[in-house]
């Protein structure tokens, strides 16, 4: 089904995800300074390159079974081209009037899906930030969609989740973070102590 | 009013360069950098789609890291923006700047997953 929040042309700044992905598996050479001179694809490759890590994990412990559940990666490849988006402009206070500082809306998610995969078992589906960003302090409701690794404890891994988008956007973006929704969408296959897929 | 040459648009770009916590510089984006790259590149010598100086704009689109508040990177390059601008006699100039990535790792090479890749 198509998802009506995922841009129309399905490009990433003039780019599709299978192009980024390719140009990453050829260790991005030669380089190509329209995929390198772009915010959106580079963060497009940091979010790639994570979720590969992850998947080669399953991959080698699958070795000649089925590939990785298409259903949660698609997702999570989804979530990537809809969140390096540039977005809105999230303004940076400043007592000179000719200061115009600002984050883009496509930075704050990547930062966001950058903390969310950094917690162990964590792959970031989505994120999406609700609220007038363009207006310095005002409240923003911050909702994350994640997968975990199946026998992590929900709860805990969730509101680790929380706790840590709070604490990096109060950091780097000085937002008013009204609150982080964190649902977990997918609870995916881990790697069993033998080295099996649990 | 233009960039001096005792003060080259070249000279901004590394300057913005050495601000702890920048990682690259992107193509100015927005409208006041596509007006004024050409502009820029004609009276600078920098890249056109580098930093885009315009009479009354400067515009810097900048790639941070983490382990510096990006806030904190930006209000730096401002400051280093606005210090470059005086010198160059445009001391009034509005200064945009825009971190458009912050990045959390360096993408590394691995090959990528096939399942279901669009």
């Amino acid at each position: 089904m198509t998802d009506p929040y995922l841009p129309g042309d399905e490009l990433i700044d003039g780019h599709t995800l299978d192009e980024l992905s390719d140009y990453l598996a050829r260790g991005r050479t030669p380089a190509d300074p329209s995929i390198d001179g772009s915010p959106e694809c580079r963060a497009a490759l940091e979010s790639l390159a994570r979720l590969s890590r992850t998947t080669r994990d399953l991959l080698d412990a699958e070795a000649e079974q089925s590939s990785a559940d298409d259903g949660w990666v698609g997702r999570i490849l989804d979530g990537i081209r809809l969140d390096v988006q540039s977005g809105r402009r999230v303004p940076l206070a400043h007592p000179d009037p000719s200061a115009d500082l600002a984050l883009t809306e496509g930075a704050v998610r990547a930062l966001v899906r950058g903390v969310g995969d950094g917690i162990d078992g964590v792959i970031v589906g989505r994120c999406r930030l609700d609220g007038e960003l363009e207006t310095i302090g005002s409240p923003i409701a911050v909702h994350v969609e994640i997968s975990v690794r199946y026998g992590d404890p929900l709860d805990a891994v969730a509101a680790e989740v929380r706790e840590a988008v709070a604490a990096e956007l109060a950091q780097h973006a000085e937002v008013n973070v009204a609150s982080v929704d964190v649902t977990v969408t997918d609870v995916r296959a881990g790697r069993a102590p033998d080295g099996g897929l649990a | 009013m233009s960039a001096t040459h005792e003060a080259p648009a070249a000279d901004l770009a590394d300057l913005v360069g050495r601000v702890p916590g920048v990682t690259r510089l992107y193509p100015a984006a927005s409208l006041a950098g596509q007006v004024s790259a050409v502009v820029a590149s004609a009276i600078s010598g920098v890249p056109a789609d580098q930093i885009a100086v315009a009479p009354g704009r400067i515009a810097i689109r900048i790639g941070v890291g983490t382990w510096r508040p990006a806030a904190a990177v930006c209000r730096d390059v401002y400051a280093a923006a606005r210090a470059w601008s005086q010198a160059a006699g445009i001391p009034d100039a509005v200064i945009e700047v825009t971190a458009a990535s912050i990045e959390t790792t360096d993408a590394d090479l691995s090959a990528l997953p096939q399942a279901d890749r669009r």
